[in-house]
């Protein structure tokens, strides 16, 4: 392989790369299902314009048969009115034959309505056929990309939840509350320090000053309350 | 065709193609036009004109006249709150109990009841419009006056126009359900 070749699709295969991160499905699905729809209408108007010669194959049919039928009375009243002496003989076979022949033709123009209406009525038959299949095959496809959608929304919102949860771990939040705990406890274990010291640098002043301060009205009460266990004994 | 140029085509349509999405699977008979067929009564209907109707304040209907080769009819389509349908057909005035005509020239309104084919028929409504066939100038519409009539079902219709002053049409209708319209096929004349 030539290095030109090589570079070529390496390059085709990077824009392809890059061409797939740009797509996204869901668009390039409903677009899908646009030309579907659209290929759907297409055929829809050819279906309508074979119906429509069938409506004038039809409509040819009848007023061919109408006319035949008109020319048969035509040339049976002919024939009557040279019966009854209204009309030449000669003259009423002559018209009457000519109205026979219009007859066959109009006939014939009839059968061919008949049969051509019987040929688009076949195509009509094998159209709808294949516009029932690509009417189900949209539907289909619409409610897969249904499906799909709301997946995708499920997934992108479960995506958003877990990456907050990972976000929130991996954060300081958890740590913030670990080095919370460790300065709670460092500055409690700070206070008892400067607690215990303090105690150690009492002075005998203090001390004289605290053994006073004991004569609290607690002190009192523990008076009376001697004075009346000493009334009751007495007693 | 490499996956390079059918994400380039669909890459381009996107862009550039853009027009109004096609409808199969939602025509109703008010997307109707000349030329479109549907199905009715199991039979096929091509739509041979198309009538418009100006009621006065902004209110507009339709008319199709339809075909399926050996009958016609006319499908009157009004939108109101939801979409009425009409399934006509010409009758003989003669043919209705009464010289309506008459009664119309002589009291310039027709009766309030009239029978046809042993059916009584009450009037719902006094309706002056103009009417334009498609395809005719812009210009060219016709003043006249329709009095609507309904049995007590009010599944049929009855319907007596006066064009001119000496000019009447009648015609016999049935209300149908919108979906008894169906296969509705769009075509380019």
């Amino acid at each position: 392989m030539s290095i030109f070749k090589r570079i070529f699709n390496i390059g085709k295969a990077e824009t392809n790369a890059a061409l797939n991160k740009l797509e996204d499905p869901i668009k390039m699905t409903e677009q899908g299902i646009r030309d579907l729809k659209s290929d759907l209408d297409k055929a829809l108007q050819s279906l309508a314009e074979i119906k429509a010669l069938a409506i004038r194959a039809r409509n040819d049919h009848n007023s061919y048969s109408q006319k035949a039928k008109d020319y048969e009375k035509k040339a049976i009243l002919l024939l009557q009115r040279a019966e009854k002496g209204e009309l030449e003989s000669t003259e009423a076979d002559r018209l009457a034959q000519e109205a026979l022949s219009k007859k066959k033709d109009n006939e014939g123009m009839a059968q061919q309505a008949a049969t051509d209406k019987s040929k688009f009525d076949e195509n009509i038959s094998t159209m709808e056929s294949k516009i029932k299949r690509l009417r189900q095959q949209i539907s289909q496809y619409e409610n897969e990309l249904k499906t799909l959608k709301a997946r995708v929304k499920v997934s992108t919102a479960t995506k958003n939840i877990n990456k907050q949860m990972a976000q929130i771990d991996s954060s300081s939040t958890v740590s913030m509350l670990e080095r919370m705990k460790d300065k709670v406890a460092e500055e409690e274990a700070l206070a008892e320090s400067y607690g215990e010291i303090a105690n150690e640098s009492r002075s005998l002043d203090e001390e004289i000053d605290r053994a006073l301060e004991d004569e609290s009205p607690a002190s009192d009460d523990l008076a009376a309350l001697k004075a009346k266990l000493n009334q009751s004994k007495s007693e | 065709m490499t996956p390079l140029l059918i994400s380039n085509m669909s890459f381009f349509k996107n862009i550039f193609g853009k027009k109004e999405e096609p409808k199969p699977f939602s025509r109703t008979p008010l997307d109707l036009d000349l030329g479109y067929i549907f199905e009715y009564d199991l039979r096929s209907w091509e739509v041979q004109a198309v009538y418009e109707y100006d009621w006065g304040d902004e209110d507009f209907s339709k008319e199709f006249k339809v075909s399926d080769g050996i009958d016609t009819y006319f499908l009157a389509v009004e939108e109101d709150d939801e979409v009425e349908l009409v399934w006509s057909q010409k009758i003989p005035l003669a043919k209705i109990e009464g010289d309506i005509a008459e009664e119309i020239i002589q009291k310039e309104r027709p009766p309030e009841t009239i029978i046809y084919e042993s059916k009584t028929y009450y009037l719902d409504e006094e309706c002056p419009g103009y009417f334009h066939e498609k395809g005719e100038p812009e210009d060219q519409w016709t003043e006249f006056i329709a009095w609507e009539y309904y049995d007590e079902s009010e599944h049929y219709n009855l319907s007596i126009e006066q064009w001119g002053e000496r000019s009447f049409e009648a015609s016999l209708g049935r209300v149908l359900a919108p979906h008894e319209i169906s296969d509705i096929l769009p075509r380019k004349l």
